[in-house]
């Protein structure tokens, strides 16, 4: 029988190697596979961190990238209204412009036939007052030159009727 | 799940029945053969005080046999661990296979304790609580292997586990008191060593639970195995389940406890937020700011009393 002076038979001695024993246990533990063993899940959660990180950094870029491009689609819609409307204004500017020409040229053309118009007219009037003027000539001189009165004057007539005929 | 049908069913049940009745019958021829050296009050007392059953150290003392339970799982838990350093540890991917998982999951279960409850420090503590509670939970089901040792008389004797020791309970709480004073001073210096200190009885408390626990267990089996007539069944349920049951619960108890009391004590202080006096206050306060002022005035002159 071992018998110490404290009760149950607490030996301090028999403390100190539970002591000793368990200090062994914790360093071996530690080194063998509880450092290693974090150190390998911290790894892995630093890995996929990196790759959430990188998926989230490519997230960001591209929903910058369609900000900007739907930027871009606004002013691109801007600036084609801007240019359809340059182009209908020049389209409106030329249209108004050849429709000017075409009048000018057509006022230009009707003055051009009225005026061939008023001279031929005054050439006609010249010419039917000079046959007139030469038929009554022609008819004096052969009332002058005949005796019988009406007959010249028949002959008249029928000249008159003949050369209206004709035109 | 294995369905088997009537036939094999009734067989399997005929040859269990056929087995147990060989064991019990052998159980019973066999009793008269094995000389008991001592009664079940002997064997209950010296497992309370170790007084008789003590195992030489290599010749150098003689000491309980708990503290040569604690050397052997020690040195198979350390085998344990060499052997997954070596050959598991290196093969460790991110794809995770069944024994990764398994030491990822006691590693990581231990870890998490300490993070939990220790939110400001903690790295040692996931150590610590680490091993101890291998070290518990092991230790325990070490009684279950009955591996035999001979005592100094010349004996036979079953290592029991090495906490139900009174020496090895005692060794483990104080060491625990120790870890946590050292959080304390670590992180809050004197500050910490005052909330230890104010958990003066965690040691004992700590200690006297572990063997308590550990001791009621081995007192039950030993009861059970004592007399032969109650050693057929009820050891299954008594042997394996109780001490599965008690390891678990002991090391979750002391690791959960250690964390606690570590995450108390390393928290650092809060910083008391300057009262406004009356005269900094905006003129635009309401009458009930006023009722609030004169509450803090009572409770100064409540702490100034």
């Amino acid at each position: 029988m071992v018998l110490t002076g404290l009760p149950l038979n607490i030996d301090f001695q028999q403390i100190l190697l539970h002591l000793a024993n368990f200090a062994i246990l914790f360093f071996g533990l530690y080194i063998l596979l509880y450092k290693p063993v974090v150190d390998f899940m911290k790894k892995r959660e630093e890995h996929y961190k990196a790759i959430d990180d990188e998926a989230m950094g490519k997230l960001a870029e591209a929903e910058n990238k369609e900000k900007e491009y739907s930027n871009r689609l606004e002013t691109c819609d801007a600036e084609i209204a801007a240019k359809m409307k340059k182009a209908e204004d020049e389209m409106n500017e030329a249209r108004l412009a050849s429709q000017k020409a075409a009048k000018d040229k057509a006022d230009k053309l009707i003055e051009e036939a009225r005026e061939a118009a008023e001279a031929e007219k005054k050439g006609i009037l010249k010419r039917a007052e000079k046959e007139i003027t030469d038929m009554v000539s022609a008819a004096a001189e052969k009332i002058m030159l005949s005796d019988d009165i009406t007959k010249a004057y028949d002959e008249f007539l029928s000249d008159a009727e003949r050369s209206a005929k004709h035109g | 799940m294995l369905v088997l049908d009537k036939k094999k069913r009734m067989t399997a049940i005929i040859v269990l029945i056929i087995a147990e009745a060989v064991i019990s019958i052998g159980v019973f021829v066999t009793n008269g053969m094995v000389e008991k050296h001592e009664t079940i009050k002997e064997v209950m007392k010296d497992a309370v005080l170790h007084e008789d059953n003590r195992i030489s150290l290599f010749g150098l003392a003689e000491v309980n046999p708990s503290l040569i339970s604690g050397f052997v799982v020690t040195a198979l838990l350390l085998l344990f661990a060499a052997i997954m350093r070596i050959f598991v540890i290196p093969k460790f991917s991110y794809v995770p296979g069944k024994m990764q998982i398994l030491l990822e999951e006691w590693v990581g279960f231990f870890k998490k304790l300490a993070e939990t409850n220790s939110h400001h420090r903690n790295k040692f503590l996931g150590a610590y609580i680490f091993a101890a509670g291998s070290y518990i939970f092991f230790g325990t089901m070490f009684e279950l292997i009955g591996l035999e040792a001979i005592t100094t008389e010349g004996h036979p004797i079953s290592l029991p586990a090495p906490l139900a020791d009174i020496n090895g309970a005692i060794c483990m709480g104080c060491l625990s008191y120790l870890v946590i004073l050292s959080g304390g001073i670590a992180e809050n210096k004197l500050r910490g060593v005052a909330l230890t200190l104010k958990e003066f009885s965690l040691p004992i408390s700590m200690s006297f639970r572990l063997f308590g626990a550990l001791l009621s267990g081995m007192l039950v089996t030993e009861l059970i195995y004592f007399y032969m007539g109650l050693s057929i069944v009820l050891p299954v349920i008594v042997g394996v389940l109780f001490t599965l049951i008690h390891a678990l619960v002991q090391a979750y108890v002391l690791t959960m406890l250690v964390s606690m009391f570590y995450g108390e004590v390393t928290e650092p202080p809060k910083k008391k937020e300057k009262k406004k006096k009356p005269h900094d206050q905006d003129p635009e306060n309401t009458p009930e700011d006023t009722s609030d002022d004169s509450d803090v005035a009572e409770e100064s002159s409540e702490q100034a009393a």
